[in-house]
């Protein structure tokens, strides 16, 4: 049972991290490696406002989701708009400078040292299903999975969720209908980088955050995004939850020191088997 | 290729090697010695990295693995069953291109960024191994005191190689090595197989270039490199520890070939000398060299895409081809030039 709940916990926070990263390379072609540097950045955020200001964590929270937001949009306008149509390859380098420039500065700015954001739940216990959960980490399952349902709605129901779901097909007859390709750009960056911040702040309450946080679920993130298909949401989610339950039972009953391995070797397996991916469309042409 | 260009060819290389020879007695110094011994590695470990990368179109993220391979196999046979290094160097090499040959049959059958993709999951998994094998590795902890390479003798004279120099020396045989093998491949039938394959695999199977078995060979060679890269590291630093051959190792050797231009014999060793020696000149200010780096590579990516070598190699044959207008549409001479130009890039 406790295993599950852990699957679930950490599920959720991969699910919140790949979605980002699966909205960016789907809809935009563009492996945003910066993920997990603005992943870290958010949660260096929250943790300021929480420790700094006194601010409640949930506020907290989506403060670092707007400022992180921001700089998504900088980072997209430094390391991938002069870049635009150009190869994978030269891409990731360019998001690798950034990711360095970002980790890099990070630790000179804060230090090398671990710490947790103070969140009110966190010692408050519920009994749920026969084992105790403490509230914080109900919460950040229930906050998961409300904003995966918002993203969800938004994306099918509105305007703009359109726009973006028809540049992901056509970026050219999307132009063609009035739809400014750069403002959508910044736009799908800046709500990437909003879903890392509320992923880092939510890791940085139950765990610990330091400036070089961001690669371990850049990593995970890359494996879900195979395992789910390159820019499908419910892939993201499907992925994302898979992981974390295979994780947190393989941590349980058979080791812990090869968490890593176990994703990826999960990932070789199906690349090997399925060389585009377990829902591939594509994406190979680069 | 005329009998001219070829004599012209091996001056070249022959003043190239005199000079990085006579390089330690020019400079001098520890200091520069070590620098010069830790670039030779680099430029060994990212030549493999060109080779399936910028010849192949293959992009590698499991580079810091196989160096981790090379050093771990090197070191354990050389600790724990004290065997010379004469021995363990070529089983060394040998065993990571074994490996790279067995891991390329499946791994080679995915494309693109899947191919980055599950190369960087064998970079994890390798260095989650490294790091969880106690038994064997000694996990976090490493491994230390690694013999320097056993002295050969000569009979009348034998050469240690406990001192920066002769390792110096050592290396760079094995560099020029690596550069001839590179060279000789990207000159002949296979590397321009390669290229083919790189700028269309479906095109290049119409002509009679079976990729698979291209593709196995570059992903062979590039492992080999790396294993003999892992081999001499480990041999010279004497203690070697999983932190070195993660992640950032195979980011570094990918940093490198791309700065250096990617698909040019020398396009590693410019990238190396960038990457390792200007930080290395940064050093009063240590803290802010990781910065450094990070804006290096950008700027580099942003302006010159292709790599510094293809921006320095097209800046020279401006300057040549002002020079030689005429020339190109009397003879064949700078067309020809043209094309070469066209293949480096």
């Amino acid at each position: 049972m406790q295993e599950l709940i852990n699957g679930l916990v950490s599920g959720s926070i991969y699910v919140l991290f790949a979605t980002g990263l699966t909205i960016v390379l789907g809809i935009l072609d563009i492996p945003n490696f910066v993920h997990g540097e603005t992943f870290m950045i958010g949660a260096f955020t929250a943790f300021f406002l929480v420790a700094g200001l006194g601010v409640h964590f949930i506020l907290a929270t989506i403060i670092a989701m707007l400022i992180v937001a921001v700089i998504g949009v900088v980072v997209e306008k430094i390391s991938f708009k002069p870049l635009r149509g150009a190869p994978h390859v030269t891409l990731l380098i360019s998001a690798i400078a950034m990711m360095l420039f970002l980790e890099n500065l990070a630790s000179l700015l804060w230090g090398n040292y671990n710490r947790t954001i103070d969140s009110p739940y966190t010692k408050q216990v519920v009994s749920f299903l026969g084992s105790t959960v403490s509230s914080q980490r109900l919460l950040v399952v229930l906050m998961a999975v409300l904003l995966i349902i918002a993203l969800q709605l938004f994306i099918k129901k509105t305007k703009l969720g359109m726009a973006i779901r028809a540049m992901g097909q056509n970026p050219e007859v999307t132009q063609l209908m009035g739809v400014s390709i750069d403002r959508l750009t910044s736009f799908i960056f800046a709500l990437s980088a909003a879903l890392s911040a509320v992923a880092g702040s939510f890791l940085g309450s139950l765990f610990t955050l330091n400036p070089h946080m961001g690669l371990e679920p850049l990593l995970k993130g890359v494996v879900i995004l195979v395992l789910g298909g390159m820019g499908s949401i419910v892939g993201a989610i499907v992925g994302g939850l898979g992981l974390g339950l295979v994780e947190s039972y393989t941590a349980q009953y058979l080791t812990s020191a090869f968490k890593n391995s176990v994703a990826f070797l999960i990932l070789i397996i199906i690349l090997v088997i399925k060389p585009t991916g377990l829902f591939g469309q594509g994406g190979d042409q680069h | 290729m005329t009998d001219r260009r070829l004599r012209n060819t091996w001056i070249t290389w022959i003043i190239a090697i005199a000079l990085l020879a006579l390089l330690p007695i020019i400079l001098g110094g520890s200091y520069i010695l070590h620098l010069l011994i830790i670039s030779c590695i680099w430029i060994i470990l990212a030549q493999g990295l060109n080779i399936i990368l910028g010849y192949t179109g293959l992009l590698s993220l499991g580079q810091g693995g196989m160096f981790g391979i090379g050093a771990y196999v090197s070191a354990l046979l050389a600790v724990k069953l004290g065997w010379s290094f004469w021995i363990t160097m070529p089983l060394a090499t040998t065993a990571t291109a074994l490996l790279g040959f067995i891991i390329g049959y499946p791994v080679l059958r995915t494309r693109g960024i899947y191919f980055a993709m599950v190369t960087l999951g064998l970079g994890v998994i390798l260095s989650e191994i490294f790091n969880n094998w106690i038994g064997v590795t000694r996990g976090p902890m490493g491994i230390g005191d690694i013999p320097y390479p056993t002295p050969i003798n000569l009979g009348f004279t034998s050469i240690a190689f406990d001192s920066k120099i002769t390792y110096y020396y050592l290396v760079l045989a094995a560099l020029i090595l690596v550069m001839v093998v590179t060279y000789r491949i990207a000159k002949t039938t296979l590397g321009r197989a390669l290229i083919a394959i790189k700028e269309d695999e479906v095109l290049a199977g119409t002509f009679g270039i079976f990729p698979p078995k291209f593709k196995i060979i570059a992903f062979t060679v590039c492992s080999a490199f790396s294993g003999l890269a892992g081999c001499l590291y480990a041999h010279y630093i004497t203690f070697i520890s999983p932190e070195s051959f993660g992640v950032m190792a195979s980011i570094d050797a990918l940093v490198i070939v791309v700065v250096g231009s990617a698909g040019m014999v020398l396009g590693p060793a410019l990238g190396t000398i960038i990457l390792i020696l200007v930080p290395e000149a940064l050093r009063f200010a240590s803290e802010y060299r990781m910065l450094v780096y990070a804006v290096i590579l950008g700027v580099v990516i942003m302006y010159m895409p292709q790599g510094l070598g293809c921006s320095i190699g097209r800046l020279a044959s401006k300057i040549v081809s002002g020079r030689r207008v005429a020339n190109a549409y009397i003879g064949t001479s700078g067309s020809n030039q043209n094309l070469r130009g066209a293949n480096g890039s």
